[in-house]
């Protein structure tokens, strides 16, 4: 990087910023020797040097970075207001009589600046640090009394703390910087679940629903079947551990931002990037939406704490949302019924015989596309649990379903018929032979009787057809076989034809024995086909099953 | 996108046709609409010079500088120009790079007590000042924006924030108006780049928070994207002149 002769490092932690959330500059080395003046050493510790007591700056300043020698004994000064200045400490001091003052340094928000709340305070000698514990308490501050305490990391943890609240304690683990939180306690981790998700998908993450996060929340008994909506539903139904209503979005988060993880992508490692986003980084995550710009202090003051509701109302809906949609995916169990119309015959109450049933009540269309008028009747059916086994039940319902199918067709036919329109009518009649064949239950003897019911009616048809036509048998057999041929060779590329064309050959041959024999002749052979037919159609299906 | 250019040229003297100007809005506050002028990015030419460089070699070298001056003489005030120039119908801001990833504007620290529009000319002249003696007319009218840094740390905010009583440094961005044409000599161990303004916009991981809300701080400003200039000049044959412009004009419009 540093290829032109100037020193990159100089800009190349620009804009990461000093780590304030950690222990006082002690991590960072880069930094350490510019904060810590020429005198080394840690500034959390208490300073026991030996060295006399110089005279120091008596003017009211805030550092006295550079050539100070004396000793340095730090304080923490907390419970601030964040627009508690330091021009106001140093009077407040100043009127302790504390005179040997060395450096304040308050702990802000790397975001924003704004101040946590709290600051170092340095002074020269044990005197003054001992006035400062007795006598600050006891003035107040912009209406609030200070707490003085040792530079240690219990009471900068304290500070932090108290820098944050106001958030709602159902999340207090999740100030945990890091994003394995899910991993933690058990009983935690079914909203945190959801917060951290939410998190994670920056655009509108509680519409789209939370990724699968793994097995359902530990406390999720109402949502049995629904892993995949799993995330948020227990949130809503956790009301102890989440309240909405009181969550005001990150008052609380602004003091977190000290050190921004970035738990998402999209703002790679700009902690503020686009400002409200960097609040979600703290997991208030059922608030997706981001809060009205960056909430003011962690004070327990009105204008934070009027904003919570506000934003918190529409935090509400989000989760609300999210059930509703969650049910429609849902398996197995709660089915709609409504999806599986033509598959359930009715029971029972119509009778299981193998009449060609007219009477049938119409159930569903069977699953085929088949000439549908009969067929789009509204669903009165029966709902019937599906069992893939050829049960009792099962075979019943093909049955039925059989014995709609040729009834159907049946009539179906005869209208064509009757209307004179034969070839729909023999071919209504065939597709239904077919497909009850092509049934697990073809060669059951109720089926085998519905499929020569069929039959009849398809030979009934074929002599109606041949009966309507006027002129010669023998030219209507030419004309019967030229169509035959025709009608073969059109449906010779349709699959389920092999049966229709042998019988269409055969019915040629038929016609060719009238034609010779004479009409008399005609049914005895008709007889003779039906029964050939019938082998054959016996052999056929022993062939195809 | 042809408008007329005013302040060389022709019409003489006539000035932009501002916002409140063309819709017959009289006396207006003339912070209302700031129209400013840009010029394409070709109008302009770049050369190097001999390399330009930082005051302090560290980072902990600068912080400890900005303490001491801070003792001697105060809060540091620095200053810096927004260049703007145009392409493909979009604002551009002229960037130094430093490097691969380190972006800055021209300007830098005053002197104590300088006047901070004269320490500003003094310092683009410093940084991109021409080597060839030409004076470089740099006009500055506007300010953009002002930004504080409470400690001796790198964080700046537009504010000072409330419990800052004495901010360390005052940092000052001003709008420079280019000339409609020019000639640049940077410094051999900077780069000048044109960022558009989309390429800031919400970046301030890639460019820091001052430039990455330099979209947000210009739009304000009224943008006059001049390409055109009509300057005719009687003592040529005009009909050149006019077919030169119509050759402008039917580039524009392909754009």
């Amino acid at each position: 990087m540093a290829g032109d002769g100037v020193d990159i490092d100089l800009y190349d932690n620009l804009e990461e910023g000093f780590d304030q959330d950690n222990e006082f500059n002690a991590e960072d080395d880069l930094y350490n020797d510019v904060i810590t003046a020429p005198s080394s050493g840690d500034n959390t510790e208490v300073q026991q040097q030996s060295e006399p007591n110089t005279p120091t700056k008596t003017t009211p300043s805030v550092t006295v970075p550079s050539g100070y020698t004396g000793r340095r004994i730090s304080l923490y000064v907390g419970n601030l207001t964040w627009w508690t200045t330091d021009q106001d400490l140093i009077d407040g001091l100043a009127a302790i009589g504390v005179t040997d003052l060395v450096e304040i340094k308050f702990y802000e928000n790397r975001a924003n600046g704004q101040s946590k709340g709290f600051a170092v305070v340095v002074v020269g000698s044990d005197n003054s640090s001992r006035l400062i514990f007795e006598k600050l308490p006891k003035k107040e501050i912009h209406g609030q009394v200070p707490q003085i305490s040792n530079c240690n990391r219990q009471a900068l943890s304290q500070f932090e703390a108290q820098a944050r609240k106001g958030e709602p304690p159902a999340q207090n683990g999740n100030t945990n910087k890091s994003s394995h939180q899910r991993n933690h306690s058990p009983p935690r981790t079914t909203p945190k679940q959801g917060f951290v998700n939410r998190q994670q998908r920056p655009s509108g993450p509680v519409v789209t629903g939370p990724p699968p996060t793994g097995p359902p929340p530990t406390g999720a008994p109402m949502m049995p079947g629904m892993p995949p909506v799993s995330g948020p539903p227990p949130q809503v139904q956790f009301p102890p551990g989440f309240p909405p209503r009181t969550l005001g979005p990150p008052p609380p988060a602004v003091m977190m931002r000290g050190p921004p993880p970035p738990i998402r992508g999209p703002p790679p490692a700009d902690p503020r990037g686009p400002p409200p986003r960097p609040e979600w980084d703290r997991p208030p995550g059922p608030a997706p939406y981001p809060p009205l710009g960056p909430p003011p202090g962690p004070q327990p003051v009105p204008p934070p704490g009027a904003r919570p509701p506000g934003p918190g109302i529409p935090h509400q809906q989000p989760p609300m949302t999210i059930p509703p949609p969650g049910h429609p995916p849902a398996p197995a169990p709660h089915v709609n019924p409504a999806f599986f119309p033509p598959q359930h015959g009715g029971p029972p109450p119509t009778m299981p015989h193998a009449a060609p049933g007219h009477h049938d009540p119409y159930r569903a269309p069977p699953p085929v596309s088949y000439p549908s008028d009969h067929y789009s009747r509204p669903p009165t059916e029966r709902v019937e649990p599906q069992s893939p086994a050829l049960s009792e039940q099962e075979f019943e319902e093909i049955f039925q379903r059989n014995k709609t199918v040729s009834s159907s067709a049946i009539s179906r036919a005869v209208q064509d018929a009757s209307a004179g329109e034969f070839a729909s009518a023999i071919e209504t009649l065939v597709t239904a032979i077919s497909l009850i064949k092509q049934s697990k239950i073809a060669s059951d003897d109720r089926c085998k009787i519905l499929i020569s019911s069929l039959q009849d009616t398809l030979h009934g048809i074929e002599e109606k057809s041949y009966g309507s036509k006027s002129s010669s048998r023998r030219s209507r057999s030419r004309e019967r076989d030229r169509e035959r041929k025709e009608r073969s060779r059109s449906h010779r590329s349709r699959s389920r034809d092999r049966e229709r064309e042998y019988r269409e050959r055969s019915r040629e041959r038929d016609r060719h024995y009238e034609a010779e024999s004479g009409s008399s002749s005609s049914r005895s052979h008709r007889d003779r086909d039906r029964d050939r037919d019938r082998e054959r159609e016996r052999e056929y299906s022993s062939r195809r099953h | 996108m042809t408008t007329h250019s005013s302040r060389t040229g022709w019409p003489k003297g006539a000035n932009p046709m501002s916002y409140a100007a063309k819709y017959g809005i009289t006396n207006p506050s003339p912070t209302l609409d700031r129209p400013i002028n840009l010029y394409p990015l070709t109008n302009y030419t770049f050369g190097t010079k001999e390399p330009l460089y930082e005051k302090d070699s560290s980072v902990p070298a600068r912080f400890q500088r900005m303490r001491d001056e801070f003792e001697k003489i105060g809060m540091r005030r620095s200053v810096e120009g927004v260049l703007i120039v145009h392409e493909h119908g979009l604002p551009h801001v002229l960037l130094l790079q430093l490097g691969t990833t380190f972006f800055k504007l021209p300007g830098g620290e005053l002197n104590s007590r300088e006047d901070q529009v004269e320490g500003l000319k003094r310092l683009l002249t410093e940084t991109l000042g021409r080597q060839d003696g030409g004076t470089m007319e740099w006009v500055v009218e506007d300010t953009i924006g002002n930004w504080w840094r409470p400690n001796f740390e790198p964080p700046q905010y537009p504010y000072i924030p409330a419990h800052i009583t004495k901010p360390k440094e005052h940092k000052r961005l001003f709008l420079v108006q280019l000339p409609e044409k020019a000639l640049f000599a940077v410094p051999r161990n900077y780069k000048l780049v044109a960022a558009p303004l989309f390429e800031l916009y919400d970046n301030s991981a890639g460019y820091g928070p001052i430039i990455s809300s330099l979209p947000q701080a210009l739009s304000r400003y009224e943008l006059l994207f001049s390409s055109l200039v009509w300057r005719i000049d009687y003592s040529r044959p005009l009909s050149i002149q006019m077919l030169w412009f119509a050759v402008e004009i039917v580039q524009i419009s392909q754009r």
